[in-house]
């Protein structure tokens, strides 16, 4: 529990409605609510997160999960220093979906992101659509963080994000890599080559 | 090539982004052009860019954040501190050479029955001080690790159960000098090994030992402490050097800080250092003292001088500092300034943090610290101070007799120096209630008064004193002299006290800890600056139109409280804030709460646009992003249907479409029927010879004798209407037919206006086609003047595809009849020369260039940039009008 704060921009990523939204509401603010309205853009929050060594606080950015966006997803993470990609549990396409943006960052991300899968509803056991086993075994093989979630319950939520503060490397490098002048370090480097 | 017109352009992605940089910036002094032509330019922008990273360097902000964090930590720390209260005995005593040959045990069980949590012992003269002794460091070893042991031995006789009651913490010596501590074993878990240091200051003659300081010091649970025994400068006259060897103790006295103690520290800082002033490292210390005083860099400029991190506090104690209480503050904070800013790191952020407005530069300097930066300072020693002159041996020897200790003490040297602000300003010491400690008959409990030894007044040579900070506490019990011991000419001083120690829990620290941050991210949370986005699809009814502008608004409302700076963005793949054929006005502002701004989205599908629709390109959709500084990001999608069009369409397409291209699908069937009724089926399925709207549109200008308008073509792009352009498209993009009357019938001056709107839809027709009818292959490339123009001529027609053949001569055919009317509309056939040579043709490399050029400037009917300025440019504007030109002027025969 270092005074000294470490930065680390994190992007939620994942097909529409499988609750990213939701995920970071409980995380930052312990509060969930039923219906919550599709993101159209992106939502930006701050959460710190403290560990025995060190205290990081995330940068978060909740992206659109509707597919008419995905083309900015990169926007978000692109210099992230970890991707939460969620799907439902309850929802076999998502976990597909899950899947592909997983594939996404690891051939476009940032080679050191931490990437993290995150099971969301899993309230909802019966309706079960994707086995624990089975992504769990998906996540081994990629070195994935991996948790079944529930931001109804509560369950595994901050847990979820203390394991990404935990895995996150605690350099000065980490620390520069700050959340919210990536775009503007993109156009201006583009904007002086012609 | 650098883009020109920050934001002038219609709808100007590249030109939008500057733009909005150069508000961000100003003049920008990192211009990349400036930086490639001029060295010294680069070197400044360098500079710049270096200032600016130190200006806005989220860094320096974390680091204040953190600071705010670790105040309101200290602020809390009651909730996650637990004191204890210790008893702690101290002793010093000048042996006189002697070792330990009398039982101990009368010292050590000073007190009372309660067992002490740590002893502390100082010796003096643990050997004579002969030169060799002094020299040679053997003979005071051996003579520390006896009187070690004999303690040791003593505490494990009184205490029993085979010494495992204390353990010796460690042993330093500096000739005759020495302290030792020894620790209660319940408590030495709770001193980490690494905060044990010692450190020895000679203040001899020639720097040599035989007088000087040990000092040790050590964390016990989270509260810091220093032992400094010393013996000082013997003699009765001898006060000024004596409080000058007390600050020299103070002042040289360094624990430095080698690879053990910063591992130690990294160890350490994790448990202690953020909790507050209880860590013993500088740093920790000087953060804590630093919210004591809440001041900060005024004393580290008061103590100036040699190292930072510790001078300042003994400013304080210096000869000109008369206000002792004063003094004790401005030691604790000046030596808490010395270490503050404790989360400094290394490395690349120095620079940054010295020239940040924090004083955190003495954190940089050498990582030592000193006697002054503990919790608890104790001072114990033969300091040598006697009674003060001129009182005669005798009248001493009276007092002492009749046991006047309030004389003694009110002729102190010690007492006076320090009332007068001269030496141990600061520092506390018990009331003295024993009789004078020197000088004794060795064996005796007797005052040394035989004649044949130097006769001594007696004095109160031996103390202890203290001082605490930081909250930390000490509480005198008992401050005697040991006269039962008699093996030296002095006897021991012993002082019991209580002292409280914090202990920090870590698991109820961790909590306030994170209650802090949680509060600070919810605050920071709810003060994000947020913006209601109405709507968040834009579509545009009806879909677009070529050529015809759209508008639609979305409206920004500052629903909170604070002001909101928001800017649109290119997303990663674009350069341009929006697609080419949308423009946002104005794309960026600010607003303050409970305010609302009208952000106009404006589309205009022109030729670049419709030409990659046409091709299938692109489409008429786009996302805005709505980036608010601080904040979120709010889509916005616009699309809109293309409606369909002849305008962007290639000849080859145009000939193959025998219907209007805005007609419906049972139009398009009545047209087919109708065709192969007229023509027979093979025949109807052939492609044009000409684009029907092109025919058309010259036919129209024929039939209605319109081509002799005066100056049409030449000045129809300025005379026409913009309502009649729009109708006039509208009509040929819906196989209506073209009349020169308007609602109020037929008039010279509706017919005008009408032939001068076709005219410039014939050369916006002709603009909007991907390819020129002059295919890009075949435009001249070398200068025709040297050729006969006749030759040249036919070769190049002969070179036209058949299609672009007709096309060309239909035009060529047409542009004649105009000329044959020059009596009537008063046309120069250069004049018309002009106008159709840069839409008949169009060479290749421009087109590149044009269709960036249009991204910026993005103006209908602009003239291509191959017609301006350059000279090259202007030749071949020469060459294509020369072209165009003889073939209007050539015999009919010529072109058949």
């Amino acid at each position: 529990m270092s005074g000294k704060t470490h930065h680390s921009k994190l992007v939620l990523l994942g097909d529409t409605a499988v609750g990213k939204s939701c995920l970071v509401v409980r995380f930052v603010r312990d509060e969930f609510f039923e219906f919550q309205e599709p993101t159209i853009g992106a939502a930006f929050l701050t959460q710190t997160v403290t560990l025995d060594d060190a205290t990081v606080k995330f940068e978060i950015w909740d992206t659109a999960g509707q597919e008419r966006y995905r083309s900015l997803a990169p926007m978000y993470y692109r210099g992230a220093s970890a991707a939460v990609v969620v799907y439902d549990m309850t929802n076999r396409e998502s976990y597909d979906g899950a899947k592909s943006w997983i594939t996404e960052l690891q051939r476009r991300g940032d080679p050191n992101v931490i990437l993290a899968l995150a099971g969301n509803k899993v309230d909802n056991e019966e309706q079960r659509q994707v086995p624990k086993e089975e992504v769990q075994e998906y996540a081994n093989e990629n070195g994935i963080v991996f948790f079944e979630t529930s931001a109804k319950t509560a369950q595994n939520v901050r847990e979820l994000f203390v394991e990404i503060a935990n895995k996150l490397p605690k350099t000065e490098q980490a620390d520069e890599a700050s959340a919210f002048p990536v775009t503007d370090d993109v156009s201006e480097e583009k904007r002086g080559c012609c | 090539m650098r883009r020109l017109g920050g934001g002038s352009g219609r709808g100007a992605r590249g030109g939008a982004v500057d733009g909005g940089a150069a508000v961000r910036h100003g003049v920008d002094p990192l211009d990349p052009m400036a930086t490639a032509s001029f060295e010294d330019v680069a070197g400044e922008a360098t500079a710049a860019r270096e200032l600016e990273k130190r200006q806005n360097s989220i860094v320096v902000t974390q680091k204040i954040r953190d600071e705010w964090i670790r105040d309101q930590l200290r602020s809390r720390k009651d909730e996650f501190t637990k004191y204890h209260d210790l008893k702690l005995f101290v002793t010093t005593w000048n042996v006189n050479g002697k070792k330990p040959s009398e039982s101990l045990e009368a010292l050590l069980s000073v007190g009372g029955a309660e067992r002490p949590d740590i002893y502390v012992c100082g010796f003096q003269e643990l050997v004579d001080l002969t030169a060799g002794n002094v020299v040679m460091d053997s003979a005071s070893k051996d003579r520390t690790s006896t009187w070690v042991d004999a303690i040791g031995a003593t505490l494990k006789r009184m205490y029993g159960g085979e010494g495992l009651h204390y353990k010796l913490l460690t042993a330093r010596n500096l000739v005759g000098v020495m302290v030792c501590v020894f620790v209660n074993r319940a408590h030495v878990a709770r001193v980490p090994q690494l905060s044990v240091q010692t450190a020895i200051t000679a203040t001899g003659v020639m720097g040599m030992g035989n007088k000087g300081g040990v000092s040790l010091r050590f964390q016990l649970y989270d509260t810091t402490f220093c032992f400094v025994c010393a013996h000082l400068a013997a003699h009765r006259e001898a006060v000024e050097a004596r409080n000058a060897d007390y600050r020299n103790i103070m002042l040289k006295t360094t624990f430095k800080d080698d690879a053990q103690t910063l591992v130690h520290r990294s160890a350490e800082e994790r448990l202690a250092a953020p909790s507050d002033a209880t860590t013993m490292l500088p740093d920790g210390h000087g953060v804590y003292n630093r919210a004591n005083d809440g001041a900060l860099g005024p004393a580290s400029v008061r103590g100036g001088g040699l190292a930072p991190a510790t001078m300042p506090g003994f400013g304080a104690v210096g000869p000109d500092d008369t206000d002792s209480e004063a003094g004790e503050t401005s030691a604790g904070m000046g030596a808490g300034d010395g270490g503050s800013g404790n989360t400094a790191g290394a490395g690349g952020e120095d620079d940054m943090l010295q020239h940040s407005s924090l004083n955190l530069a003495p954190v940089l300097a050498e990582q030592t610290f000193s006697i002054a930066d503990h919790d608890y300072v104790f001072w114990l020693g033969d300091f040598n101070y006697r009674i003060v002159m001129p009182h005669s041996i005798d009248e001493v020897f009276r007092h002492v007799d009749a046991n006047d200790l309030a004389w003694l003490r009110r002729n102190d040297q010690l007492l006076s120096e320090q009332a007068a602000g001269r030496t141990f300003v600061g520092f506390k010491e018990g009331e003295i209630e024993f009789l004078p400690t020197y000088k004794f008959q060795a064996g005796t409990n007797q005052y040394d008064r035989r004649p044949e030894k130097k006769v001594r007044a007696p004095a109160f040579c031996d103390r202890i004193l203290w001082r605490d900070v930081n909250g930390a506490s000490a509480r005198i019990q008992q401050y005697v002299s040991c006269p039962t011991l008699t093996i030296s000419d002095h006897k021991p001083v012993i002082g019991i006290f209580e002292a409280r120690v914090k202990e920090v829990v870590p698991s109820d620290r961790s909590r306030v800890f994170q209650e802090i941050v949680r509060q600070l991210d919810r605050w920071e949370n709810a003060e994000r600056p947020q913006l209601q986005v109405e709507p968040q699809t834009i579509t545009f009814e009806g879909g677009l139109r070529y050529m015809e502008r759209r508008e639609e608004t979305i409206l920004l409302a500052n629903t909170c409280n604070v002001p909101v700076t928001w800017r649109f963005v290119p997303n990663m793949e674009d350069l341009a804030i929006c697609k080419p054929w949308l423009r946002l006005d104005p794309d960026f502002g600010l607003i303050p709460p409970g305010e609302r701004a009208e952000v106009r989205v404006i589309a205009l599908v022109e030729h670049t646009t419709a030409r990659a629709v046409a091709a299938g390109a692109d489409d008429l959709d786009d996302i805005l992003v709505l980036r608010l500084e601080g904040g979120r990001d709010h889509f916005v999608c616009v699309s809109s249907a293309f409606a369909p069009t002849c305008f962007g369409v290639d000849l080859a397409r145009l000939a193959r479409t025998h219907h209007p291209f805005a007609a419906s699908a049972d139009d398009i069937k009545v047209c087919r029927l109708d065709r192969e009724a007229r023509l027979g089926a093979d025949k109807a399925a052939q492609p044009l010879r000409l684009p029907k709207e092109l025919w058309w549109l010259c036919n129209f200008l024929w039939n209605f004798d319109l081509l002799k308008v005066s100056q049409i073509f030449v000045m129809s792009a300025r005379l026409a209407n913009p309502d009649k352009l729009r109708a006039v498209r509208r009509a040929i993009d819906a196989g209506h037919e073209l009349v020169p009357e308007d609602e109020d019938g037929a008039s010279v001056t509706a017919s005008h206006a009408m032939a001068h709107a076709v005219a410039t839809i014939i050369i916006e027709f002709l603009q909007a086609l991907p390819e020129p009818v002059v295919p890009f292959a075949l435009f001249p490339r070398f200068d025709m003047e040297n050729q006969s123009m006749d030759v040249w001529g036919r070769r190049f027609l002969d070179q036209l595809p058949p299609l672009n053949h007709n096309v060309f001569i239909y035009i060529i055919t047409f542009l004649r009849e105009i000329v044959k009317c020059r009596p009537y509309n008063d046309i120069k056939p250069s004049d018309l020369a002009a106008v159709f040579a840069h839409v008949l043709l169009r060479p290749a490399e421009v087109l590149v260039k044009q269709k960036e050029t249009s991204v910026q400037a993005n103006v209908p009917f602009d003239l291509p940039n191959w017609f301006t300025g350059e000279k090259k440019e202007s030749t071949l504007q020469h060459m294509a009008e020369t072209l165009i030109l003889h073939f209007i002027n050539a015999d009919r025969a010529f072109l058949l």
